[in-house]
């Protein structure tokens, strides 16, 4: 338990640094203010091809950088893993496995290489260190290396899933609604009623690699680990976090978006944290 | 509204995934065609199903459940025996945009084992008033297939079958709920009934490998030959 706040301050200290460090790249990513970006980060001009040279390019980087972590071979058993997380979940990506908990596409489906970029750029809170420092080309460039670790990319064409409409006012009637698709959408059976991630259901729930994995504290939006941005939520309630039990809502919510909208609304209402 | 980018996207990737492969499955007209029937029957003390205990929502689920892997009759007829040939890559037509019914019902999956063909789609709904999630592996890793919530009664969803193969399926929800949907490449897959039974009807003559499948027996392969308008018997008793 000591361990595992000792990591949570030291991930919210990293995320402090990336917001810090971040501020410009995001303001670029975003495309002004208030528009939200489908779960985009923009391409960069100064994006390297894809090919052998980028990512042998690649490969260096992430030796430097991300080995200790996800291992020699991709398969998140690096030295350091061990001490990140012996019995508990989330363990670091393995990136031969094709299982990837941050994407914009649909449950399933590969994420696409901006998703990756994401990840890199903001890190997962309390977890994985954001890689801001690193230049974006070399961003990319370790991106290309960590997809050549699994052939599926080479014929994959993943898709986001459609993002409809845009992030609503977090008025009381809104934060109503959301609250009434919180119930009528039983998030609560898992994340509990007040959001604190401890329903009936989140006592084992467990990740694909039989590690327990309980449900987030919605009252804690600086974990949440696939951002807390309106644009994020959206992104991990339609989508899921494959690997994990989060299940994708793009089908149930298929037709009446507007209430995932509302629904964000709901439950960033419960922690009184701002991130921006 | 009602086709979502992402079923258009799981469509895509279907299509380019059997694009993909040289040994695509094709329909042919078949005015000749044999039949493979038979029974597969289970010999010796049947293992017990184990009871199951409900962990969550004992309100709605009841305290156990019964387990529904062996499920014998009393001539040894055994049930959810996924039968298949396996090497025929020219034959009848099928349904393409065929569903395979899957029910969340009474806190378990039902049926417990079921078929389909690839490209087809698994039509995923939920009898029960409380929170289901519908989470498939496929593979010797057991990845995600995909996972997705059943939150609301009544509602069926549709999901593609993109990967042949077994496909196991849980509810993370519900961590006893275990059901199994067999993936063919073309559609001379079946599953037993009750009495351990089945029949796969238009098969072109030849000489073929047929698969049979139990999720806790293992599987066999047999030949057997077809020929024009005949009936080819295929039995096959597992023992323990």
């Amino acid at each position: 338990m000591k361990m595992m706040k000792r990591f949570a301050v030291l991930g919210s200290s990293f995320a402090t640094l990336a917001l810090l460090l971040a501020g410009p790249l995001q303001a670029a990513e975003e495309d002004g203010a208030g528009k939200v970006m489908p779960i985009k980060v923009s391409p960069y001009k100064d994006r390297p091809p894809e090919n052998a040279e980028s990512v042998a390019a690649g490969k260096e980087i992430y030796i430097r950088s991300c080995i200790f972590c996800h291992g020699s071979r991709g398969e998140g058993k690096g030295p350091v893993a061990y001490f990140l997380s012996r019995d508990t979940a989330p363990h670091p990506r393995d990136f031969t496995s094709g299982i990837y908990k941050f994407r914009s596409t649909a449950s399933g489906e590969l994420p696409l290489d901006e998703d990756l970029f994401r990840t890199v750029t903001f890190g997962v809170p309390g977890f994985m260190p954001s890689f801001v420092g690193l230049d974006p080309a070399d961003r990319w460039k370790v991106i290309y290396y960590v997809k050549s670790l699994n052939p599926d990319f080479k014929e994959a064409q993943p898709e986001a899933v459609k993002v409809v409409g845009s992030p609503v006012p977090s008025t009381a009637v809104s934060v109503h609604n959301g609250y009434r698709v919180y119930q009528e959408f039983k998030c609560w059976e898992c994340h509990g009623g007040g959001g604190q991630g401890d329903g009936k259901k989140a006592i084992d729930l467990k990740d694909d690699w039989g590690f327990l994995l309980p449900p987030r504290d919605l009252t804690a939006r600086t974990s949440f680990k696939n951002g807390s941005r309106k644009e994020d939520l959206y992104r991990t309630i339609m989508a899921g976090l494959d690997g994990g039990a989060m299940p994708s809502y793009a089908d149930f919510f298929e037709g009446e978006e507007e209430k995932v909208w509302d629904l964000i609304n709901f439950i960033l209402s419960l922690s009184s944290e701002t991130t921006k | 509204m009602k086709k979502s980018g992402i079923t258009s996207l799981a469509v895509g990737v279907s299509l380019m995934v059997v694009g993909a492969l040289s040994h695509a499955y094709e329909v042919i007209d078949v005015s000749n065609g044999g039949e493979v029937t038979g029974k597969i029957t289970f010999k010796g003390s049947v293992p017990e199903n184990p009871v199951l205990k409900v962990t969550k929502d004992e309100d709605y689920c009841g305290n156990t459940l019964k387990a529904d892997y062996y499920v014998v009759d009393s001539n040894g007829g055994l049930k959810n025996v996924v039968v298949m040939i396996e090497n025929i890559d020219k034959g009848k037509a099928y349904d393409k945009k065929g569903i395979v019914e899957f029910e969340n019902t009474k806190c378990m999956f039902s049926p417990h084992v079921s078929v389909g063909v690839r490209g087809q789609k698994l039509g995923i709904v939920s009898r029960d008033p409380i929170l289901h999630n519908t989470h498939l592996y496929h593979g010797p890793k057991q990845k995600t297939m995909y996972n997705v919530a059943i939150p609301l009664q009544d509602r069926v969803i549709k999901k593609p079958l993109r990967k042949p193969g077994e496909v196991v399926v849980k509810c993370d929800a519900h961590e006893w709920m275990l059901g199994y949907v067999y993936v063919g490449n073309n559609p001379y897959i079946t599953v037993t009934a009750e009495d351990g039974t089945f029949k796969i009807t238009d098969v072109p003559p030849g000489n073929y490998k047929v698969k049979i499948w139990h999720e806790k027996l293992g599987e066999a392969s047999q030949d057997v030959t077809v020929s024009a308008g005949g009936t080819a018997t295929l039995d096959y008793t597992f023992s323990n």
